[in-house]
């Protein structure tokens, strides 16, 4: 440092260095003392062997403490076989719905299903699917669903519970009283197998069918009349005439789906090819199926036997056709028809074609009677016609009997245990019948979903398996089988399906009992080995279980069976009389189109889904006609207190163009309190309204009193008709058009004037008159759509299907009220003429992907474009959501996410999502892409063959797949040979407000009524 | 035509002088002041009023508007952090208040323009008294305005910048052709020149409140603002020129805003909207609710600043007439916009508006028509004109028909368009009340702290129009 260099000069840099002092010299010495911030010399801080083990601490702790516990990740060892990352499985099995079972065909993502579609091999389904079967998935994953069993109100375990029955099972059986265990209506043979065992194997012990909605007339009627305790389905697209009685054949009624397939094919009418039906109603309600009536006749509900009367008589007696004996043409008697004036042309048209006579789900025996022996008089019953006696809802027999002998025991007290096998008799019996039945019931068990009304009531709990998470099989009417396989393990591990816990209860009682099938999967296999399995015979049974879980079902030749009216039944038949009083004011209890019995009643999609007629959402109304609001002194919204002899409640008045007067129309499935969130206070039930009985659906007298409060209702679309206003007289032909058949056929023109081509010569979009440059679609692809208003029948298949399909948030009813539903399609629903009884028409809306998109260039940061295939897009995370597009759409089918709908999904309802599609936050804008996730999936297969354009059919929207009247053709309208070019030629086409010159990618097709007068 | 300065010239040497002269028509104009201020009295009163001690009424006043503003600051932040879903909007009224605000206030601002600009250009010397307060209520107006394009997005954390052309690494850019963006740059280059316009004009009055100033800090401030202005000639040349090249610059700005404003709806396909009359319409509009602001607030801040002598019935009666012919021309626009409707043959636009008058909103459309068209015919008597109280009254009821002006274009266009199937109703929540208030309230307070700040007079201007501040001219 001071040292002397060499060259002999010295250099220092202070004085204190140049005179040597000893103190500086030693601190310089000492640059970096080890105690240099340690005063007291005494050498601590930090040393190298502190650093290093502090190095070590610190290390452990971050390894432990910053971050996860590390854990291995293999990857499978063995990969199942189908099962790859980001590629959906689809797997088959079956839904239910009472006596109507369908194939279904679920989309499984990494193991989870996200989408029910139907299963295109199933005869009865082809492929189609209902809303409540779509929407099926999301109770799957319903957090409201009961997780664990318990026992008298404490946490136990299955095995304990079944226990804890079978030693209940043992105590009354000694004591001398009996075991009844109540079921739903159901379709599976191996449940009804097992049903009858359970009765054999467990002493004092019946199965007994009790469903929410009993309604027995068509199985009784049938019984008394053709011999055949069932329900019949006749298959409408052999029929050209169809005249329904206050059916709701393509509503609420099971076996909808099958309805809209045959009734719908028609009613496509072209000109070169205008074969289609005729559809009459005779309603009292206005239902779904007769908005598509071509002529609908409104009576009330004590006029109903007497028109059907009238027309029998004309057909048998005047006519005389329809074989019915002396007795039964004298227990007619002379029911003239000078009451309505339109039986004699109905007459001739069923007696000119083939015709089938509906009677509604819910009207007596005495009514199905009457439409049996017109049925059987114009020709409609028979093997091969329209009404098929082979063709029966599985089990669909009248079950009064059983359910009455039931109520006997119950009152008195001869039952020891009442189990509820997924019923909720609490909230569905009739009055306060639940109360005083089971009062002298020793033990009530519960074997549910949910910890609904039923099960709060019961010592014992035991939660239950979702149809898509348990083993079973389906019957079809038409004879095939089909087998429920579980999707997914069950959500809840080790939780039993209803079969499995009621052979777990039998196992414990005596573990002999089913020994020979550990659970209900060897049951039902076994059952499919010894019974089904022969009847189609082939090489081995495995081969053919895992043949017939690929295709869903199996198709069994149903037993030959003719049927012949009896004569003597008829006489018999006739000679009672109305049930329903002709005057005063009636109550109609009827089924919620999305609730059902209530089961559904925790499924939000179901909850927000528009009734198809009222558009109403999230509660239960009294549905009346303007006169009869008139007459109580009421308005929309008002309250009124519905009294019957049983009981009282309050509803909000619904006032309903088309409802016959003196009738106020209700539904059921509302009011549940028990079981969940959605459902809470959700309207109010009418069950307690229902006289003590079996029956729970049909007209019954009622007393209709203002209350002076007013209750909002959420609707999706408020009364609005065509015609409308007669202060505005607006000319809104462009919006929906529609003609009969007959002048369809004279003049396409009179449907429409087209001002503008629809299409270009190249059938590209090149028209005049637009500042917006042309978009070239040359090459590729240009998605387009057709949507057949004559189809629709408004049965919101595709609302659900879509919702599923595209993650959409329901709202919840104060968030509705505000206009601000989700659903990226709707059903518009117009009226027009005689404002008591008018005409409807459908049609269904969504963004129409506009070539001149009017919210293409209004949004100011380019978050909705327009795809080189002629798709307007929607770039989510580009969105600011200033709303401008929405405004300026004038199909207003653009939604906004106003909140973070999403924002409340409880675990596990997130599983339900489809991962192809962003979950859209608040404050984005959304509306339909045409499914563009399955575009580029289709494209992506598509690649991977080598191939550039897709192939007619390879991308199916989600609407389009679920839309059981096929009225929905999507595809490539560059390719002049797709379904969608051909369909788009139709001379019914016609695009929405054409005069907007923003040329949609949606062309409608005109809704036609076959009303009489033109050819049928 | 006379020159107009010479007019007052004369007009003033009248006074002073006695009225020696033969009086000609032009020479029995009314004064622009009122008694003979001088021009010491013209810095007093104002200066005054910027250094005395605010009194109680305004500290009253000011903890109310402020109070109010706070709690609008306050529901915006709940908007934000909730959702628009706070507010009434809904499909199928995707704008209702929001937008409606904002055209509002955008509106206000445009009588500032007009005095400060275009009455500068044809020499309106009657401006010079009020143009300072208006040009100040033309910045906080658009600064409220400003408000709504932000907060109205659905996700204004990225609306901010998003709807600015930023370059990006995405090369992702805005929309060139949709209206919104046309309004971001329409208002912020309006937001912009305003407030240049506005502080060259205060320049040399800011310079005066240098030289007054006792307190050393104030005196610093004061200082720092007034750029270093000292009333050399050569200072007073310039400032000249740069005045007049930016009234130039605002002049096509007071048509120009609202045209491109009135573009978000008119280059719509929406019946109601879909209109080439709005650019007009709009302005008109816009002046006729701009003056019925000032007269709102010129009429409180002339008696509780004593400015009775410099704002005088004359600038009134004058702001009235303005008043009375914009709001003729916006009453021919709704009657236009009728016929139009009809002779159209459109079914949509004709709907539309027989809707607007007779349907669930009629009321709000019979208030605007009630408001803006009924209410200003008053006016055509000059008593009524010049009666300040009841000019006062009618001036809140140009605000309230004006902001019903848009509300009734923006919310009853949107609940019933083309398909009947999506009508649907519009009703505001508290949020949407409270929002609007707090931009009132800070309308107010920015008005209040401008008045008590600020030369609400621009001394200079008002100096040049006292007798004996032009060098004299005995001939004329």
């Amino acid at each position: 440092m001071a040292e002397t260099p060499t060259n002999g000069k010295t250099y220092w840099k202070s004085f204190g260095e140049l005179g040597r002092d000893p103190a500086l010299m030693e601190q310089l010495q000492n640059e970096f003392p080890a105690d240099y911030d340690v005063p007291n010399g005494k050498a601590g801080g930090i040393t190298r062997r502190t650093f290093m083990g502090l190095l070590a601490a610190s290390a452990a702790l971050a390894a432990t403490g910053c971050r996860r516990p590390e854990q291995e990740i293999v990857p499978y060892v063995k990969k199942p076989e189908y099962l790859t990352p980001g590629i959906a499985n689809t797997f088959t099995t079956a839904f239910s719905r009472q006596n109507f079972a369908a194939g279904l065909l679920v989309t499984s993502r990494e193991g989870r299903p996200i989408k029910i579609e139907g299963n295109d091999l199933c005869p009865v389904s082809g492929g189609k699917s209902m809303h409540l079967a779509q929407a099926s998935l999301l109770s799957l994953y319903d957090p409201d669903r009961m997780l664990r069993p318990t026992v008298n109100n404490s946490d136990s375990t299955p095995l304990n519970a079944m226990r804890r029955i079978a030693d209940a099972i043992r105590e009354v059986t000694a004591q001398g009283r009996k075991v009844r265990i109540m079921v739903d209506e159901h379709a599976s043979p191996s449940l009804r197998k097992l049903y009858d065992e359970l009765a054999a194997v467990l002493p004092e012990t019946r199965v007994v069918t009790w469903p929410a909605l009993a309604a027995y007339g068509a199985a009784q009627a049938n019984r008394e009349l053709l011999g055949i305790d069932a329900v019949l389905v006749p298959d409408l697209s052999k029929a050209k005439v169809v005249l329904g009685v206050d059916a709701d054949f393509l509503g609420t009624d099971n076996e909808a789906l099958y309805h809209i397939r045959q009734f719908a094919r028609g009613r496509k009418p072209e000109r070169d090819d205008a074969k289609m039906n005729r559809y009459y109603a005779v309603e009292s309600m206005m239902t779904a199926s007769g908005s598509n009536a071509d002529q609908r006749i409104r009576i009330k509900p004590g006029e109903i036997d007497e028109f059907l009367r009238a027309l029998l008589h004309e057909i048998a007696v005047v006519r005389g056709r329809g074989g019915l004996d002396a007795a039964a043409i004298s227990a007619l008697g002379d029911a003239g028809n000078a009451q309505f004036a339109e039986i004699g042309a109905i007459a001739d048209d069923l007696l000119a074609h083939p015709a089938v006579v509906m009677v509604g789900r819910h009207l007596p025996a005495e009514t199905h009677a009457l439409g049996v022996m017109l049925n059987q008089a114009i020709g409609a019953i028979g093997q091969g016609r329209i009404i098929d006696p082979r063709h029966a809802l599985p089990y669909s027999n009248d079950k009064t009997a059983e359910m009455e002998s039931l109520r006997e025991e119950l009152r008195g007290g001869k039952v020891g245990v009442l189990i509820f096998g997924d019923v909720n008799p609490a909230y569905s019996m009739p009055g306060d019948m639940f109360r005083t039945l089971t009062s002298r019931v020793l033990y009530r068990f519960s074997l549910s979903q949910y910890a609904d009304e039923s099960s709060k009531s019961c010592s014992i709990f035991i939660p239950v398996n979702h149809y898509l998470e348990a083993w079973g099989d389906a019957a079809m009417f038409d004879g095939s089988q089909a087998v429920v396989q579980p999707l997914i393990a069950p959500l809840n591990e080790a939780q039993p399906s209803l079969a499995d816990a009621l052979m777990g209860i039998a196992r414990s009682y005596d573990e002999k009992n089913f020994a020979d099938t550990a659970n209900f999967y060897e049951y039902v296999r076994a059952r499919w080995k010894t019974e089904v399995f022969p009847r189609i015979g082939g090489a081995a049974f495995p081969g053919f279980w895992t043949g017939a879980l690929r295709t869903g079902s199996v198709k069994l030749e149903p037993a030959e069976g003719g049927a012949a009216l009896r004569p003597e039944a008829a006489a018999r038949m006739l000679r009672k009389t109305a049930a329903v009083p002709a005057a005063g004011m009636m109550l109609g209890v009827l089924p919620s189109h999305s609730l059902d019995d209530g089961r559904y009643a925790n499924t939000g999609w179901l909850m927000e889904l528009p009734d198809p007629v009222t558009k109403t959402t999230w509660d239960n109304l009294a549905v009346m006609s303007r006169a009869t609001a008139e007459a109580l002194g009421v308005k929309q919204e008002d309250v009124v207190e519905v009294r019957t002899e049983a009981g009282t409640t309050r509803l909000p008045v619904f006032v309903q163009p088309g409802v016959a007067d003196d009738v106020v129309i209700t539904h059921t499935g509302f009011g549940r309190q028990e079981g969940g969130r959605v459902l809470a206070d959700k309207g109010v039930s009418v069950f307690p309204l229902l006289p003590a009985g079996t029956r729970t659906l049909g007209y019954l007298p009622a007393q209709i009193t203002p209350t002076g409060d007013s209750y909002p209702i959420a609707t999706t679309q408020d009364h609005h008709s065509l015609s409308g206003d007669e202060l505005f007289d607006i000319d809104r032909k462009e919006i929906v058009k529609e003609g009969s058949l007959a002048d369809f056929i004279a003049d396409p023109s009179t449907l429409y004037r087209h001002d503008l081509p629809l299409y270009g010569a190249d059938n590209a979009t090149d028209r005049p008159i637009s500042i917006m440059p042309a978009h070239d679609y040359s090459e590729g692809h240009r998605w387009g759509m057709t949507i057949d208003t004559s189809a629709c029948v408004g049965c919101n298949a595709c609302v659900v299907a879509c919702v599923s399909e595209n993650n959409i948030p329901m709202v919840g009813k104060e968030e509705v009220m505000n206009g601000r539903e989700m659903h990226w399609i709707r059903i518009d629903r117009y009226y027009s003429g005689d404002e008591d009884n008018p005409d409807t028409t459908l049609q269904p809306m969504l963004c129409q992907h506009c070539e001149k998109a009017p919210c293409e260039n209004v949004c100011p940061v380019a978050a909705t474009t327009h795809s080189p295939e002629g798709l307007n897009e929607m770039t989510y995370n580009r969105c600011v959501g200033t709303r401008y597009c929405s405004n300026n759409c004038p199909y207003k089918v653009r939604r906004f996410n106003y909140l973070n709908y999403h924002e409340d999904d409880r675990d596990p309802l997130s599983l339900v999502f489809n991962p192809d599609v962003t979950v859209r936050m608040r404050g984005v804008m959304e509306k339909c892409t045409f499914c563009v996730q399955r575009i580029n999936t289709a494209k992506y297969a598509a690649k991977n063959e080598g191939r550039d354009t897709l192939r007619d059919g390879e991308v199916v929207t989600a609407c389009q797949q679920a839309c059981p009247a096929d009225a929905i053709v999507f595809g490539n309208t560059n390719d002049p040979e797709s379904a969608v070019s051909k369909s788009r030629q139709s001379e019914r086409g016609y695009h929405v407000l054409q005069s907007l010159n923003i040329i949609p990618s949606i062309t409608y097709k005109a809704k036609i009524r076959n009303t009489n007068g033109g050819a049928a | 035509m006379k020159n107009v300065t010479d007019r007052h010239r004369q007009d003033s040497w009248d006074v002073e002088g006695g009225g020696s002269l033969a009086v000609s028509p032009d020479e029995i104009r009314e004064p622009l002041f009122e008694g003979t201020p001088g021009l010491r009295d013209v810095t007093e009163t104002v200066s005054g009023v910027v250094e005395g001690k605010p009194t109680k009424l305004w500290y009253a006043t000011i903890t109310l508007t402020s109070g109010l503003a706070a709690w609008g600051i306050l529901t915006i932040l709940y908007t934000v952090v909730t959702g628009i879903g706070v507010w009434g909007n809904n499909q199928p009224i995707g704008w209702a208040w929001d937008i409606t605000n904002f055209v509002f206030w955008i509106g206000i601002g445009h009588a500032g323009t007009l005095i400060s600009a275009i009455l500068f250009l044809f020499r309106q010397k009657w401006r010079t008294a009020i143009n300072r307060a208006a040009e100040a209520m033309t910045i906080f107006a658009v600064i409220c305005a400003l408000i709504f394009p932000i907060i109205h997005t659905g996700r204004p954390w990225v609306a901010v910048y998003w709807l600015l052309p930023l370059p990006n690494q995405m090369e992702m850019w805005v929309n060139f052709r949709s209206p919104l963006l046309w309004d971001v740059f329409a208002v912020s280059t309006y937001f912009t020149v305003s407030a240049m316009f506005w502080y060259v004009g205060l320049v040399p009055d800011m310079a005066t409140l240098r030289n007054r100033a006792k307190n050393v800090f104030v005196k610093r401030i004061w200082t720092f603002v007034s750029l270093g202005w000292t009333g050399a000639n050569r200072h007073w040349h310039r400032y000249e020129k740069a005045y007049l090249i930016l009234a130039g610059i605002s002049t096509p700005l007071v048509l120009s805003v609202h045209t491109i404003v009135s573009f978000d709806f008119a280059v719509s396909v929406i019946p109601g909207w879909h209109t080439t009359i709005f650019p007009p319409y709009f302005v008109a509009g816009a002046i006729f609710s701009g003056f019925g602001m000032v007269l709102t607030l010129m009429i409180l801040a002339r008696k509780l600043l004593n400015l009775e002598q410099f704002i005088t019935r004359k600038h009134i009666e004058n702001m009235n007439k303005v008043l009375m012919a914009t709001g003729l021309m916006v009453g021919y626009a709704y009657g236009m916009e009728f016929f139009i409707a009809w002779y159209s043959g459109n079914p949509y636009e004709r709907f539309v508006f027989i809707n607007r008058a007779f349907g669930p909103y009629s009321w709000a459309y019979w208030t605007m028509v009630t408001c803006n068209v009924f209410i200003p015919q008053l006016f055509w008597f000059k008593n009524i004109r010049r009666n300040l109280i009841i000019t006062w009254v009618i001036s809140i009821f140009v605000n309230i028909g004006m902001w019903f002006e848009r509300f009734v274009i923006i919310a009853t266009s949107l609940h019933r368009d083309f398909l009947p199937s999506s009508w649907g109703y519009f009703i505001p929540t508290w949020v949407d009340v409270s929002i609007f208030a707090g931009t009132v309230g800070l309308f107010l307070t920015l008005f209040l702290l401008f008045a008590k700040y600020i030369p609400v007079l621009a001394i200079s201007e008002v100096k040049g129009i006292l007798p004996g501040s032009q060098p004299s001219h005995t001939h004329h």
